[in-house]
């Protein structure tokens, strides 16, 4: 185990950070990922983000592109 | 209720996932409101070494600390759903312990590295995860049954990290697979409470 690399730490984006970022990248060359319960989702969520909850996340995590940015909320 | 991103994304990372971000604040930032989240378990103890006799007493201190985690969720709620559910889940984090334990027997782990986690345990220097520190931290975000279920996930979320981090790297096959089937119980356990966190919210619009 390389010491180190279980602690790279998060790097976060404010809701500002994210508003500008979907406004100067096109869709499909990033995603926005939704973590939370699909009830939650279904209540509100912020526009072109894709419903994953926790439980299925490593599932989803193989269909999806390592090289391109995640956004997460 | 915060939290869950951030696990999310370390999970990500450990994926192999190059560009990640956590929303900071998540749908309560997008709509303007400031917002902080829970805390996570204290995990600066999985900088140590890559041995069974290193990695399996912290997988068991992990699985000691979400059972004490349970069995204090119990002791404090009065939903039934929960306490049942939270019930369930301490029995199984139990027998996690006991797995960790027959497996660490199986690769000649002494007795004592397992001792020695244990008491490491109490010692927030050492990097041991203090259940009653963990609790006081995140009073604010256990006050209701959602905001319980989302520390759960919060913590489910690390173990499943820890466990499938380790589980990629460790050489030993026997070692992985019963990390791995941890992971996959862990994950289980995920889908548990985020279907009964859909209960609880939809309860809560319901009335």
């Amino acid at each position: 185990m390389r010491i180190g690399k279980l602690f790279s730490p998060v790097r976060s984006a404010d809701a500002d950070e994210l508003r500008a970022y979907m406004a100067s990248h096109d869709e499909g060359t990033y995603t926005l990922l939704d973590v939370r319960q699909p009830g939650e989702y279904e209540k509100e969520h912020i526009p072109g983000a894709k419903l994953v909850p926790l439980a299925q996340l490593t599932e989803a995590a193989t269909d999806m592109d390592p090289d391109k940015p995640v956004y997460v909320y | 209720m915060g939290g869950r991103s951030r696990v999310a994304a370390q999970l990500l990372s450990g994926m192999g996932f190059r560009d990640v971000y956590n929303v900071a604040g998540g749908i309560r930032a997008w709509n303007g409101a400031k917002a902080e989240g829970p805390v996570e378990f204290h995990l600066e103890f999985l900088t140590q070494g890559d041995t069974p006799a290193r990695i399996l007493p912290l997988s068991f201190n992990m699985e000691k600390a979400l059972e004490d985690f349970y069995l204090a969720v119990k002791e404090q709620t009065g939903d039934q759903d929960l306490s049942a559910t939270v019930t369930k889940l301490a029995e199984i984090e139990h027998k996690h312990q006991e797995r960790i334990m027959s497996l660490g027997e199986t690769l000649g782990v002494e007795r004592d590295d397992f001792d020695d986690a244990e008491e490491g345990r109490d010692r927030r220097m050492e990097g041991g995860i203090d259940v009653e520190e963990f609790l006081a931290a995140n009073k604010e975000f256990l006050n209701d049954v959602e905001g319980i279920l989302n520390v759960a996930m919060i913590i489910e979320t690390q173990a499943l990290d820890l466990y499938l981090r380790i589980a990629r790297d460790v050489k030993n096959d026997l070692t992985a697979n019963a990390l791995y089937a941890l992971a996959n119980e862990e994950k289980q356990h995920l889908a548990l409470l985020g279907d009964l966190l859909d209960v609880k919210l939809e309860e809560k619009s319901a009335t």
